[in-house]
């Protein structure tokens, strides 16, 4: 499982012209995408405003080659967070409707109507396109250039260090994992051998967990040490050299937010 | 019918270069096998195949014969014991006692012979001292000691180490070097290691495999690896001292036998000077 980890960032690494796009236009045109779906009126005309951005994240996908198997995988892994709210929504909507009609009466006065349904299924359309944006974005995107591109957009110092710290070290600790797994087996330890007893394999697998923290703890200490011998003060901040955006990327970004913007604007005084 | 044999072994990491590249390794009864190679080289990745951490890709690994597979896996390790090369990877067990227990608890063996077995091992490396230390506590080289006695105490006949002497100090090498001598001459185990520490080698190894891009590039007893200083220059090795100093000396006409040890060196230039000092 843990080898998955190293997979994560490989589509990333991939080359398309969305993979060259500068991570700073990614980044806006997501966040934009997000506002605007989320804050365009949950009444009939989001599915055409859905429509269009749909649109627009197939193109983006098509030009990127993400393969789709990968991208619906991702968007699965992340639905049922979703589908959670949206079950709160239909079985406790948190508006009174001015009237409903009631599908289906559950026990303990519990209540399923049309309009609560309805209103689950516009905020179900906008959940799905608002993460497509965003597994779009990390599919397309090095995790390094996403928070170089955070940085240059502004985002303070100290989240991106902190975060690129994170990252580095989530590696590190994934490697660390994976040899300390190989010397187990070496010495033959195997967490679902039947032949030795449950409470003995349980308290070794305790043991290495507790070393594994010990470990990190200790590796954190002795960066902390490093990062100081190097000059690592309040003011420290992560080198990101100025870049300027291209006009190709200039016209990108342009083109996506005239969608984003123009896209919902249009459909809602068209409605 | 050697101990351990690999023929083609081939490996590739994800979307890498090969780490392996048709390694063909023999490892014969009670014989000390130096894995000498650039970083990167594949040693690492050759050692994981020895005990079936990594199942080979193509061509085949064979311990006594026959090949690796998931019913045999545990015999495997046991004859084949692996000590890698941060022994903060193997160490876990909150005492260095409980630690060095573990491998032979994991094989299935009463209360009574495990404790032997840890008795065994830590005697063998002189560390009975820290039977009860915690191993976070410990220094370098007395980690790297509990590291190789949690493997001895599974009495494997082969002994595979990953860089032994990475960290120790002079005291600590030399300690290690007679201890794989000793496994040789009083236990008759083989023991394979890779080193970047040339001049260690001519102690302790009969035989040298040297490696490089995940290909074993030559093979051969101390001499006859040591002949080659282009081919070791090449793949950014070199040839130890002595070797190097007595070639060097005779290549500018001294009169001294070829040496690879200290103690052959030493034999060699002091009856060389004697001869010239009282002819």
């Amino acid at each position: 499982m843990i080898e998955e980890l190293f997979e994560i960032e490989r589509l990333a690494y991939g080359d398309s012209p969305v993979h060259r796009l500068d991570a700073r236009v990614k980044i806006v045109v997501t966040f934009a995408a997000i506002i605007a779906l989320v804050a365009y009126p949950i009444e009939a005309s989001v599915y055409l405003v859905a429509l269009v951005f749909a649109l627009l994240l197939g193109l983006l996908l098509a030009v990127s080659r993400v393969p789709l198997r990968t991208f619906s995988l991702r968007l699965l892994a992340i639905l049922p967070f979703g589908l959670s709210i949206l079950l709160f929504q239909v079985l406790f909507p948190p508006v009174a409707f001015a009237s409903t009609t009631v599908v289906l009466s559950l026990p303990f006065g519990i209540v399923v109507s049309e309009e609560a349904l309805e209103k689950a299924a516009m905020i179900g359309v906008r959940f799905v396109l608002c993460i497509g944006f965003v597994i779009l974005l990390s599919s397309t995107t090095k995790l390094q250039d996403l928070l170089t591109g955070a940085r240059r957009l502004g985002f303070p110092a100290e989240f991106t260090l902190i975060l690129g710290m994170m990252t580095r070290y989530l590696f590190v600790f994934g490697q660390m994992f994976l040899r300390v797994r190989n010397a187990l087996s070496t010495r033959c330890f195997d967490p679902f051998d039947r032949s030795l007893p449950y409470a003995y394999r349980i308290r070794q697998l305790g043991n290495t967990i507790g070393t594994m923290f010990i470990r990190s703890y200790e590796q954190g200490e002795r960066t902390y040490t490093a990062m100081l011998c190097r000059g690592y003060g309040k003011d420290a901040y992560l080198f990101v050299p100025k870049k300027p955006l291209t006009a190709p990327e200039w016209g990108t970004l342009a083109g996506c937010m005239l969608v984003v913007i123009g896209g919902p604007l249009a459909v809602f005084w068209l409605s | 019918m050697h101990l351990i044999e690999t023929h083609n072994l081939s490996y590739a990491y994800r979307d890498s270069v090969r780490a392996l590249d048709n390694v063909n390794f023999v490892a014969p009864r009670n014989t000390r096998i130096a894995v000498i190679g650039p970083n990167g080289a594949g040693k690492s990745t050759l050692f994981k195949h020895l005990n079936g951490i990594v199942l080979p890709q193509s061509g085949r690994v064979l311990v006594r014969g026959e090949p690796i597979t998931k019913k045999n896996l545990k015999e495997v390790r046991k004859f084949v014991g692996v000590v890698f090369q941060n022994p903060d990877d193997q160490i876990f067990a909150p005492t260095v006692e409980q630690d060095v227990a573990f491998g032979p608890t994991n094989l299935g063996l009463d209360e009574k012979t495990v404790m032997h077995r840890v008795d065994e091992a830590l005697g063998l490396l002189g560390i009975e001292y820290l039977r009860h230390r915690a191993p976070h506590h410990l220094s370098g080289g007395e980690k790297k000691r509990v590291a190789i006695a949690g493997v001895l105490a599974m009495e494997p006949e082969v002994l595979v180490m990953d860089e032994p002497t990475a960290g120790l100090d002079p005291r600590g090498r030399d300690d290690l070097v007679r201890f794989v001598n000793s496994l040789s001459s009083q236990y008759g185990m083989t023991v394979i290691f890779s080193t970047h520490e040339l001049d260690l080698i001519t102690a302790v190894a009969d035989y040298i495999y040297v490696m490089d891009q995940g290909r074993i590039l030559a093979q051969g007893t101390v001499p006859e690896i040591f002949e080659q200083e282009e081919m070791l220059r090449k793949i950014r090795l070199d040839v130890p001292v002595i070797p190097k100093l007595c070639r060097s000396l005779r290549r500018r006409g001294a009169e001294i036998p070829m040496a690879y040890t200290y103690e052959e060196a030493e034999a060699g230039l002091s009856t060389a000077l004697a001869l010239r000092v009282r002819p």
